[in-house]
């Protein structure tokens, strides 16, 4: 669908460069200038013009480089996950120890703050064996909060939603279907429940008001009023997050 | 009238009373005939058979309706030929190309022509309410079709905010558990079908077996090489057989010997009480059944 075009040298006022990848895309309607952990992306019609282009970056660049600088993209990388060598990550906002084991079908135990990764033999295939347990592992969490919260939350909003998917999204926490389904990123059961609740709520709210006006924020301060803070350690700690679950479920080229 | 399917929801206490009312609230919304023009139609009809008047039926705190459709066929290839067949005369005819905005005028002629000519295809749709326990029990596997369902019953009450299931346990990890232990719950037995994935990508192995002994040690190579169980066979309490989703919908549900002698065979005065008959059995062994999934994988009801 991309057409993956190449990258842009964008020079900022402090003299360093950023580099932009830039994509044409068939059913792009205007300029888009995205920031994900995999660095900054410009998404534009076909046949725009070149010098279109860098005018648009020449007036976003000290958004750019604000939100790169949110990213921490410079931060140090985290360690890679290997079979047999325990690492730490969080869950539910918690550190938590990741430990491997001998046993004979892979299994995962959760016990207190730490997890314990069973499989039956290390082989070439362990590694993919083990970010497919950790993937559903973190799903199981997010739907056991869901669910319950969802006996409560759904008489408060006063509609359901029809279905919950939970995958790992690139750049966004959630988002309501047309269909009204409620999707999840999977990289929310890293965060502390408040921010899965939030994001959950948020979604929720969508079902009566299908936009982000006023009527909608008061609907969501109504069912949770500590939302600033919870979309405020999203937005400090979201890439953080979003780059730990790569660390643990990224699909492996096999 | 036994059900195959089951796609389940959820609703509360307070969802429940609004329930009582059903009766009146589906009279106006009874189905009526597809006319010439129109693609489809939805509604309710009895579901005690064909020349009864009650839309509901029920037993106990079950209600039983049914969602009755009928579709016009007409596929889409039909109208397409059609549609550019007459687009070549014109061309042929005229020497001219035919522009967006006429072609959209020629289909809808096309649209009209044919549809008082397409067959009509009808279809029912079961769906049993248990008020006592909140229970909103679809004759389906299909989500469509299943939301369909809800979607009708919620135009003709208003409201009707029930919640699909949300289990708070993994029925994934569950089942996985399950087939590679064998420690099953009391009363299920281990079928002969299974689906086992690897959810490890997303685009991941597929294996799905029939007529295969679960126990064997072809499906436990399975499991040790990380797939996880999407689909199982079970046998419950001996009384009924089905296959169990990871979306927790059960599929092929049968009873056995066991329960349909108990219904005996003693022929009943009518289509009706016969009906009345088998609804009650079924209601009362469901019962038993989805109080069981609700111990097992945990599906609060909305308070």
């Amino acid at each position: 669908m991309f057409e993956q075009g190449d990258w842009l040298e964008l020079p900022t006022a402090a003299g360093a460069t950023i580099r932009v990848l830039k994509s044409v895309h068939p059913r792009a309607r205007r300029l888009r200038l995205t920031v994900t952990s995999k660095g900054a992306r410009i998404t534009c019609p076909r046949g725009t013009h070149p010098s279109q282009v860098s005018a648009f970056l020449r007036t976003n660049v000290d958004w750019l480089e604000r939100k790169l600088d949110e990213l921490n993209l410079d931060a140090e990388r985290l360690p890679a996950l290997r079979v047999g060598v325990p690492t730490t990550f969080p869950l539910r906002g918690l550190e938590t120890d990741l430990f491997w084991a001998d046993g004979p079908y892979p299994r995962i135990e959760h016990a207190g703050e730490s997890l314990t990764l069973v499989l039956p033999r290390p082989g070439s295939r362990a590694l993919p064996v083990a970010r497919g347990l950790i993937a559903s592992f973190l799903e199981a969490q997010i739907r056991r909060d869901v669910s319950r919260w969802l006996a409560t939350l759904v008489p408060l909003v006063g509609a359901a939603p029809t279905g919950l998917r939970v995958r790992p999204l690139k750049s966004l926490w959630g988002s309501l279907d047309a269909r009204d389904r409620v999707n999840l990123d999977l990289s929310l059961a890293l965060a502390p429940p408040a921010a899965l609740r939030y994001v959950l709520v948020h979604e929720l709210c969508h079902l009566r008001q299908r936009n982000h006006s006023r009527k909608f924020w008061a609907w969501v301060e109504s069912i949770t009023p500590d939302w600033r803070e919870q979309r405020d350690w999203l937005r400090a700690h979201g890439s953080g997050v979003k780059a730990e679950l790569e660390r643990l479920v990224a699909d492996v080229a096999d | 009238m036994f059900f195959r399917n089951l796609t389940l929801f959820r609703f509360s206490a307070t969802v429940a009373d609004d329930l009582e009312k059903l009766d009146e609230a589906l009279a106006e919304h009874r189905l009526r005939p597809v006319g010439p023009l129109e693609m489809s139609t939805r509604g309710f009809v009895s579901p005690l058979g064909r020349n009864e008047e009650a839309l509901t039926h029920s037993v106990k705190a079950s209600t039983l309706v049914m969602v009755g459709s009928e579709d016009k066929l007409l596929p889409s290839s039909v109208v397409n030929d059609e549609l550019h067949n007459r687009v070549q005369k014109i061309a042929e005819e005229e020497g001219r190309k035919v522009n967006g905005r006429e072609r959209k005028r020629i289909k809808d002629d096309v649209l009209n022509e044919l549809l008082p000519r397409a067959f009509v295809r009808s279809s029912r749709l079961a769906v049993y309410a248990d008020r006592k326990h909140g229970w909103l029990v679809i004759d389906s596997s299909s989500r469509k079709s299943a939301e369909n369902g809800v979607t009708q019953i919620r135009e003709a009450l208003g409201s009707f905010p029930a919640v699909p299931l949300a289990p708070e346990e993994s029925p994934r990890a569950l089942m996985t558990d399950w087939l590679a232990t064998g420690n099953l719950p009391g009363g299920l037995t281990l079928g002969d079908e299974v689906e086992l994935r690897d959810p490890a990508t997303a685009t991941g192995a597929i294996a799905r077996c029939r007529r295969q002994d679960l126990e064997s040690e072809e499906v436990r190579e399975h499991l040790r090489n990380g797939k996880q169980v999407f689909q199982l066979g079970l046998t419950f309490d001996d009384r009924m057989t089905f296959v169990l989703g990871e979306d927790l919908v059960v599929r092929k549900l049968k009873f056995l010997d066991v329960v349909l002698d108990e219904m005996g065979d003693s022929p009943h005065d009518s289509p009706a009480a016969e009906m009345d008959a088998r609804f009650a059995l079924l209601t009362l062994e469901l019962e038993r059944l989805l109080g069981k999934l609700d111990e097992w994988f945990k599906l609060p009801r909305p308070d």
